[in-house]
């Protein structure tokens, strides 16, 4: 019940020569190789085993992408950072070799011992790849630069997941602000993105944009209940579909008591404050009333004045305890005979006591 | 004389009369709709078909995955595809799922059962020649498509996969 491809037998018949492994992609690698032939090879090997060996030396190299196809270890295609990590892991080992000066035999066995080493090496950090940066998204659709490791080619993957990034559900008090945040943890690595756009979505399935931009959090202050409803929020590409759709069902409950409001507004306005000094977009809605700010004043101000009663405290309390010192400074020699006097005395005991104690021990190991 | 003209008017009639059958149909399969119709919500390689499509949005977008939910066959069976070639696998299953008019083609799974499929479909040249110059970098891993799977791991994979 497999799928019918027509002409697909026709299409794939072609076959190209295994071409190169994973780590001769770096141009580094492919250098090192080739000062080892031309620079260490004479004077390190007899003449007439040079070609022997880079032909032996080429095919191991060559046998690093040769690993078994699973899609949990190795897809053949690695990025950038892990084909790095490879290739400097090679020629680190390649350098501590040729830095040794080994000649003859043992340099052949030592190349190969290092070759099978990092071919294992290689694996896995293949496998780390594949499990933990290969399409780290978990919905929607990320762009990924990958190299494949048959022909050393670097081209844009599509990631696909999921067709959207799911619902989230918003509920937000009367008169604050409402935040609609699209962004996930996978957009800054992707490639080939464009602009975010927030749309609202009314209840005959029409849509009204309400921002296009590079900003990925939508912020709408002042709320009022007409706000509540359906909202989306997209993420494009530079190809004809998004990267990402999230869709956000706000609910606006009802203002704030007086108490809480007090006590969340002004932790929330130092907050938000900061917030759009940043990095988001703020929708400003129509002008506030201003029934909070005389009871925001009057509780700064009572506050305030609670500070100032409690620095008076301090420092009738400071004055209180130098004065005391002084006046004890006085009678110091006095109260510091004392100490002195009570603490020899307790020395006196507690040697009177071992004394009698060494005695009996004696006593008891004879 | 006007036997001949009597016989061409014969050889004309019946496809004229079956015409109606050949396009504008969808086949009898698993995500294939009754009709076909507008679709405006299709994916990427399937907005071609988008005027008059045999194909939901829902399968348009399965069409594209690596691991096609359609069938359970991964086109990653021997490693990742390029790009490029990876293109004209999912162009094919959009023309499979999307193209009401492959009646001429449609035939029936089993002589008497409910099931169909398509057979023998042409392709462009250009388009057969555009495939094989974009997938010449990439790999398969069995000769022939058409059997030889090991199911047993949910998705599809090659049993003894040589690399070509």
């Amino acid at each position: 019940m497999g799928p019918r491809f027509p002409l697909l037998v026709a299409a794939l018949a072609s076959c190209l020569p295994p071409a190169l492994g994973c780590v001769i992609c770096d141009t580094k690698v492919v250098e090192a190789l080739k000062s080892l032939e031309m620079d260490y090879l004479p004077g390190h090997l007899e003449t007439e085993h040079h070609k022997n060996l880079m032909k032996r030396v080429n095919q191991a190299v060559q046998d690093f992408k040769d690993l078994p196809l699973d899609e949990d270890s190795y897809m053949g295609v690695v990025d950038e950072p892990t084909l790095e990590k490879a290739s400097w892991s090679l020629l680190k080992d390649l350098k501590r070799i040729t830095d040794s000066d080994v000649k003859g035999e043992l340099f052949v066995k030592e190349l190969f011992w290092m070759l099978h080493q990092q071919k294992e090496t290689f694996a896995r950090y293949v496998a780390l790849f594949q499990k933990d940066a290969f399409c780290p998204n978990k919905c929607g659709m990320m762009l990924q630069t990958l190299i494949w490791c048959s022909n050393c080619q670097k081209q844009v993957h599509a990631c696909r997941k999921s067709m959207d990034c799911g619902e989230r559900n918003v509920k937000v008090h009367e008169m604050e602000d409402m935040i609609l945040d699209c962004e996930l943890n996978w957009h800054q690595a992707s490639q080939g993105l464009t602009d975010y756009s927030f749309y609202r979505v009314w209840r005959n399935k029409s849509e009204t944009l309400l921002y296009k931009g590079k900003e990925p959090t939508l912020i709408k202050t002042m709320v009022e209940p007409k706000d509540a409803g359906t909202y989306r929020c997209q993420l494009g590409t530079v190809k004809s579909s998004p990267a990402t759709i999230i869709r956000f069902h706000v609910k606006v409950l009802p203002k704030r008591t007086m108490e809480e409001t007090l006590s969340s507004n002004s932790s929330n306005r130092s907050g938000m404050s900061w917030g759009s000094n940043m990095s988001s977009t703020t929708l400003q809605s129509s002008p506030s009333s201003s029934t909070q700010s005389p009871t925001v004043e009057t509780m700064l101000r009572s506050l305030l004045v609670g500070l100032l009663i409690w620095g008076f405290v301090v420092l009738i309390a400071s004055i209180v305890i130098l004065m005391l010192c002084y006046w004890s400074e006085k009678n110091l020699g006095y109260s510091i005979d004392s100490i002195k006097a009570w603490f020899s005395t307790a020395k006196e005991a507690a040697q009177s006591s071992e004394v009698p104690e060494k005695k009996a021990t004696q006593s008891r190991s004879q | 004389m006007e036997g001949w003209q009597l016989l061409l008017a014969l050889w004309t009639v019946p496809p004229i009369w079956a015409g109606d059958k050949l396009l504008n149909v969808c086949m009898k399969a698993k995500h294939h709709k009754q009709e076909p119709g507008p679709e405006d919500q299709l994916y990427e390689e399937c907005v071609p078909w988008k005027d008059n499509a045999c194909c939901t949005a829902n399968t348009s977008w399965a069409a594209h995955l690596d691991v096609a939910l359609l069938y359970n066959f991964s086109l990653a069976h021997c490693g990742l595809m390029m790009p490029a070639c990876q293109r004209h696998f999912i162009q094919a299953v959009c023309f499979r799922e999307c193209s009401p008019n492959l009646g001429p083609w449609i035939q029936q799974v089993a002589p008497g059962g409910p099931g169909e499929r398509i057979s023998d479909a042409p392709l462009c040249r250009e388009d057969c020649e555009q495939w094989w110059a974009d997938c010449q970098t990439s790999y398969t891993c069995k000769s022939n498509w058409h059997g030889g799977w090991d199911w047993s791991r949910g998705s599809g994979m090659p049993i003894s996969p040589t690399r070509t």
